[in-house]
């Protein structure tokens, strides 16, 4: 039962008190990813580059967290019969991310701040952000799930139809401003 | 559960078994500051000089190969790429050296360069060979994994 709440924890945590969580975790991951340079642009994106100013990764996580809600608050207003709550889609989602911490925590060991393409410290960081990345997909699911109130077979294409636009709208967005 | 584990370090296992490290980054105390020092000023000289719309002469701080290729028209052209993308060349402090194996005749310095118009650094990287000539140079985007 407890392993629930680590890929499901929205049954007991939603609403302000997911979006304070989630907040906690958004600085943490943001400021882990400024000191090691570790870039998310894009909502399932990574790269490694000590290379740009702390709002550079402040925007990008930014960009992520507001493009997946956005296409995820929108689908449950379209195609939900339940009342939705912005706060709900904006905290799930946020809290949605703290795995991602994963990569970028790897990243303050000095052996891999800076290394060589394809070599074992980039597969390592590699595996475990995969890892990570599955983990957030899987609380991403169950963040749209409850927060927007949808089931079976609406549920899952919407899902991928979020992942897919806010991936591309990050990107595209942060090509543009970044 | 257990299968997908195993599944996974074993890909682990794989996949750092299966890649060579060629390359090393030198630790600060290795570091030959007169290269670092030469590295630097010719990059920041090279830049400088095309940013006020003049040509870098050459003498014989490179070798022959690299005055070949940096000719007066692919100067010009490529900083007029570099200026349209990312705005005037600002300055590059230096970052870290590779070398080769235990080679450290031929030494890869990398200088994280700041431009204009970019919220990024880019990369300025300069080839040294044991008789301190510039044996390579290269602009282009910074990453923390060296290609």
């Amino acid at each position: 039962m407890k392993s629930n709440y680590l890929y499901n924890p929205f049954i007991k945590i939603a609403g302000f008190k997911s979006l304070i969580l989630g907040l906690i975790g958004f600085v943490i991951v943001t400021y882990l990813a400024f000191k090691t340079g570790t870039h998310f642009n894009g909502l399932l994106n990574i790269d490694f580059a000590r290379d740009s100013a702390y709002h550079v990764f402040l925007t990008e996580n930014l960009l992520n967290w507001i493009c997946i809600s956005f296409f995820m608050y929108i689908s449950g207003l379209i195609f939900s019969q339940s009342k939705i709550r912005i706060v709900d889609v904006l905290g799930t989602t946020l809290l949605s991310r703290i795995p991602l911490i994963i990569a970028p925590a790897i990243r303050t060991i000095p052996i891999f701040q800076s290394f060589m393409f394809q070599s074992w410290q980039m597969y390592f960081i590699i595996s475990f952000y995969m890892i990570s990345l599955a983990w957030t997909i899987v609380l991403l699911f169950n963040a749209f799930k409850i927060s927007c109130n949808l089931k079976n077979e609406k549920l899952i294409i919407l899902f991928i139809i979020c992942i897919l636009l806010s991936d591309i709208c990050t990107k595209l967005i942060i090509k543009l401003i970044i | 559960m257990k299968t997908i584990t195993f599944t996974f370090i074993a890909c682990v296992f794989l996949c750092l078994n299966s890649c060579s490290q060629d390359f090393r980054k030198l630790s600060n105390s290795e570091v030959d500051n007169t290269k670092v020092q030469i590295a630097n000023d010719f990059a920041s000289n090279y830049l400088n000089t095309l940013k006020n719309g003049k040509t870098y002469i050459f003498r014989d701080e490179a070798i022959d190969a690299i005055k070949n290729q940096l000719t007066e028209e692919n100067q010009k052209l490529i900083y007029q790429q570099l200026k349209s993308q990312f705005g005037d060349f600002q300055s590059s402090e230096y970052a870290e050296t590779w070398i080769q194996g235990n080679n450290k005749s031929i030494q890869i310095i990398r200088l994280k360069a700041t431009f204009e118009k970019s919220n990024k650094n880019l990369e300025i990287r300069v080839v040294l060979n044991d008789s301190n000539k510039i044996a390579g140079f290269w602009i282009k985007p910074w990453s923390d994994m060296f290609k």
